[in-house]
């Protein structure tokens, strides 16, 4: 066997480049594979680990006021396991270097008996001393946006005053992974940031001695949440309870609980369409090995070599393939692993997220490559055992051809193109979907490019139209809107009540926002599908399309709405429209129907203001001392944070996409045409003798493939599209919405790429026609 | 009269493992319209050699071949593949035709590519194989197949017809009728016809018959009278 052995490796060099092509594809998917399952392994291992370390808690609840001994009254609930009581404050901050205001959240935390739940791990520095007001521990994404170390100083207006807080430790904490600010469609860790203060002394500054504001519990095993969540809610309203949640509705688990959903799917597909093209190239080389050495294999089995023998030489011909791209691939895998989880790095702030190449991993890994290795060896290997050494060494029985209905009109030359596609149905049609796929895989790379820009577009410059946001600390009167028109260059107010609610139609409930707006707003605008705005109705109220769908509720049908805030009053209202929005499942109402339906007079919330450009950095200065504000948001900044994280992580993505999408139709393509190379090597050279030109004869050559490449554009592009399709309605969530979007740039673009990647294979393969023996053939027998 | 093709001096070498060997060696040859010509010789004496060189598929090392005046021996690939193209009907040994197309659609590839052809119809007629149009290479006996290629190198009307053994793998009997299919067409056509085989006995087809042995042309006679392909034995 050591023999054959030897034929085996001559043979895989003579086909260097098709054995490279197909072991390339492996690769490809084992890369892939390894690094996306590997990054969702990660992922998930890091959240499981992080929950369990800092105690993360299953049950969140915010209100008003609360005296302390509400706590171990929460703590005697049916179900509690454990609770942890505290003051959270949501203020603005004046961060050194930062012309504008920022937000942030400062959330008080024990620091003289061990946390129960959600425990801060700290990066770097010490936990604040007992009851010192002006010492914190900084979130460690915001901190290093900031640059901010500790022994820095950042100003936050707490209670009315100004304090500078000095950094005394970076931490992190199982709350805050993916740390974004309330309503924000991306973290912004410039403008946001979570600061951790002494429990006693954020409650002495904020107002709160003897009291919180704010509830985190656990639950006990076996304990039903929805249950335990009911019970909490019947607890507080008293006490301006604004409705508790669980782990679905906290916003850094959900982010970061549908990432890691949508890792593992795509961990799955994306490397089986590399191992599905990966497959069928194996088979296609192999077959090709299997047809020009039939008179070898009948001359072994004359020798006395086995089926079996026979049959595994030519499978270990295609393990051979699979164990060097796998070798490849686990090595790019474990690049590209790395490289994806130190993006996540910047988006999930864990203790700990790395990548690891396990014995999990491997065997995930090892299947795969078994699995391309058995199908793209088992038709050849069959073949191989199924013939008879008589047979072998006759040489085959011509293909027939048939004539064809369709084909009298065309030349011969298409004619013959016509037959050789049709003479092998599977291999062409296989070819057809291979491109086609990769060339969706382009569409789908761009779309999301595209859907974000529409989103963008459609967010910041469609319906939200200030320049600036404010969140008040409480609600307020008209007077705090007169106290914002003051502001230096403020041209526009627009005030706003936004109310947390709970609105139900049937058994479906949601916990969401009531805003009241008034029919005059310009700067944020009610748009349908079409970009139209959506009249404000006098009576009744908007649904966020997505919260209609949530509820099964059309325009016409009515819905109960729960006040949760304050006088916690229910009413029953009328769905008088819908509004495409893009974010979060929110209602709208004329103001005054919200001030009706919570019985009180004008509230104000929050307000957006617009601004004169010049006078912006005069607006910024006076927003960071301006008492009475939990939160700024600047739409400048917003945009711009956007499309960095748009451009970066993008720019990586597209160029994979660019160069995965190349690659298997480069494969394909160079695949096909070798195939017809040295199937049809004789009757090319015998049309140069006969006069065809060399370009002449490179089309006939490539012919099959350029029809199998013009037949896969059309079917990748509505493949693309389909799948845009498909992901727009997976990735439709409540938390945000995609926009299906597919350019005819985007089409353009990724026909180009694949017609591209396939030219350059096809001149690769027709650059040999130059170097045809046009004597030997002369002298050939076929 | 000017000679359709002409060569002077002509030779080519080789390079081999085992050093230069001079396939041709200081050839001169001249044909004329509408001759028949038959080459006779041994394996290795060259006679393949200078039908490449006459078909534009080959350069010689040393020496002159002209086309009527085109300077074969200096063509780059361009102006070759149009001397083959426009001016020259080859037949092989092993017919070389093209499996995936019927008879006619392989003449009918190089109908396609030729200013004035024949139909691919009559050109099938000629050789006798009109009713076998339709029928695949795979479909056809070697005879068939063979005149099927002489069908293809004739249908472009050529100035010269290349045929390398066209008996070379076909029994006596067919042998005659390709035969007889190739001197028709030299008649009717007027191609000049240059026929390469080592069967002394297709030598009374011709109108000339040269001899060669180690690359040089040792013996020339005209035939008083061409034989019909019929009357041939071998």
């Amino acid at each position: 066997m050591r023999t054959l052995r030897r034929a085996l490796r001559r043979d895989l060099v003579r086909m260097a480049a098709q054995v490279a092509t197909a072991a390339l594809v492996v690769a490809c998917g084992v890369a892939v594979l390894a690094g996306m399952f590997g990054t969702w392994q990660a992922l998930a291992r890091a959240q499981r680990e992080f929950y369990a370390d800092a105690r993360f808690a299953d049950v969140f609840a915010s209100l008003t006021r609360a005296p302390r001994a509400v706590e171990a009254t929460l703590a005697a609930v049916d179900g509690v396991a454990a609770v942890r009581a505290r003051v959270a404050v949501d203020v603005v901050l004046d961060v050194p270097g930062l012309a504008e205001p920022a937000s942030g959240r400062l959330v008080g935390v024990r620091v003289d008996a061990p946390e129960p739940l959600n425990r801060v791990v700290l990066r770097a520095g010490r936990l604040p001393a007992p009851r010192r007001a002006g010492e914190a521990v900084a979130s460690e994404a915001f901190a290093q946006a900031h640059g901010l170390r500790p022994g820095d100083a950042v100003g936050a207006v707490i209670g009315g005053r100004l304090w500078a807080l000095v950094v005394v430790g970076i931490g992190l904490s199982p709350e805050f992974v993916y740390e974004i600010a309330p309503g924000a469609l991306v973290p912004d860790a410039r403008h946001f940031g979570v600061l951790w203060m002494d429990e006693d002394a954020l409650a002495a500054a904020s107002g709160r001695d003897g009291a919180f504001n704010d509830v985190a519990l656990a639950l006990a095993p076996g304990a039903r949440a929805e249950q335990v969540v009911a019970d909490v809610d019947a607890l507080l309203a008293p006490y301006g309870g604004r409705g508790a949640y669980g782990r679905d509705d906290h916003v850094s688990h959900r982010y970061l609980t549908d990432e890691i959903a949508q890792n593992r799917v795509t961990a799955t597909w994306l490397p089986a369409v590399f191992f599905a093209v990966a497959a069928f190239l194996v088979a296609v080389t192999l077959g090709r090995l299997v047809a020009m050495q039939r008179l070898q294999i009948g001359a072994l089995r004359a020798f006395g070599y086995t089926r079996g023998e026979v049959a595994a030489h030519y499978a270990s011909f295609a393990l051979a393939i699979v164990a060097v791209g796998g070798v490849a691939g686990l090595a790019a895998g474990t690049g590209l692993g790395a490289l994806l989880t130190r993006l996540y790095r910047d988006f999930y702030r864990f203790p700990e997220l790395a990548f690891r190449l396990d014995a999990e991993l491997l065997a995930v890994v090892a299947a795969a490559l078994a699995a391309v290795a058995v199908a793209g060896a088992a038709g050849a290997s069959a073949r191989v055992a199924a013939l008879a050494p008589a047979d072998a060494m006759r040489p085959p029985t011509p293909p027939v051809y048939r004539a064809g209905r369709l084909l009298p009109r065309l030349p011969a030359s298409a004619r013959m193109v016509a037959r050789a596609l049709a003479r092998r149905p599977f291999a062409s049609a296989a070819g057809v979907a291979g491109i086609a796929v990769g060339l969706a895989l382009l569409v789908v790379g761009f779309y999301f490019r595209d859907a974000l820009e529409v989103l963008l577009h459609a967010q910041f410059e469609m319906a939200r139209r200030e320049d600036v946001a404010v969140v008040f600390r409480e609600p307020s009167g008209p007077q705090a809107l007169h106290a914002l028109a003051r502001l230096p260059g403020v041209t526009r107010v627009e005030g706003e009540r936004a109310e947390p609610v709970r609105v139900a139609a049937g058994h479906r409930v949601r916990r969401t926002v009531l805003v009241g707006v008034a029919p005059d707003d310009e700067l944020a605008r009610l748009l349908d599908r079409h970009g139209r705005a959506v009249p404000l109705p006098a009576q009744g109220v908007l649904l966020s399309a997505k919260l209609a769908e949530g509820l099964y509720v059309r325009p016409g049908a009515a819905v109960d709405v729960e006040l949760l805030g304050g006088t916690r009053r229910a009413g029953r209202v009328v769905v008088a429209g819908l509004v495409d929005d893009w974010t979060g499942l929110a209602l709208w109402a004329p103001r005054e129907v919200v001030d009706r339906l919570a019985g009180e007079g004008p509230r104000f919330t929050g307000a957006r203001l617009r601004a004169d450009r010049d006078a912006l950095a005069d607006l910024y200065r006076s927003l960071k001392e301006t008492p009475g504000l939990a939160a700024v948001a600047l739409r400048e900044q917003t945009v711009a944070t956007f499309r960095a994280i748009l451009d970066r992580s993008f720019a990586l993505s597209a160029a994979i996409d660019v160069g995965f999408a190349c690659l298997i139709a480069f494969g394909l393509v160079y695949n096909g045409a070798r195939v017809a190379l040295s199937e049809r090597a004789a009757e090319l050279a015998t049309l140069r003798v006969l006069g065809f030109t060399r370009a002449e004869t490179a089309g006939l050559l490539l012919g099959e493939q350029a029809v199998i490449t013009l037949a896969a554009i059309p079917l990748g592009m509505a493949l693309g599209a389909a799948l845009a399709a498909w992901f727009a309605t997976r990735l439709s969530t409540e938390l945000y919405r995609i926009p299906f979007v597919v350019t005819s740039s985007t089409l353009g673009l990724a026909a180009l790429v694949t017609l591209a990647s396939a030219v350059a294979s096809g001149a690769l393969v027709g650059w040999r026609v130059r170097a045809f023996d046009l004597i030997g053939v002369l002298k050939a027998r076929e | 009269m000017v000679p359709v093709l002409r060569m002077e001096g002509v030779t080519r070498s080789y390079r081999t493992g085992a050093g230069e060997v001079r396939a041709l060696d200081g050839v001169d040859l001249a044909l004329w319209p509408g001759e028949f010509v038959v080459l006779l010789g041994p394996s290795g004496s060259g006679k393949s050699t200078l039908l490449n060189l006459l078909g534009g598929l080959d350069a010689p090392t040393t020496g002159g071949i002209w086309y009527r005046d085109h300077d074969l021996a200096h063509g780059d690939d361009a102006s070759l593949t149009r001397y083959r193209r426009e001016h020259v009907g080859f037949v092989f040994q092993f017919f070389n035709l093209l499996p995936s197309l019927t008879a006619e659609e392989n003449v009918a590839l190089v109908t396609e590519i030729a200013r004035a052809p024949l139909a691919p119809r009559d050109a099938l007629a000629l050789v006798g194989l009109a009713e076998r149009a339709s029928h695949f290479p795979s479909q056809l006996s070697g005879g068939e197949q063979q005149r099927v290629a002489i069908a293809r190198a004739v249908a472009k009307r050529p100035d010269v017809l290349l045929c390398d053994e066209p008996t070379g793998s076909l029994d006596a009997q067919t042998g005659r009728l390709v035969l007889e299919a190739i001197d028709r067409v030299n008649r009717e056509l007027r191609a000049v016809t240059a026929v390469i085989t080592h069967n002394a006995a297709i030598a009374a087809l011709g109108d000339r018959v040269l001899r060669m042995s180690s690359g040089r042309i040792v013996d020339e006679h005209r035939n008083a009278v061409r034989a019909s392909a019929g009357t041939l034995a071998w």
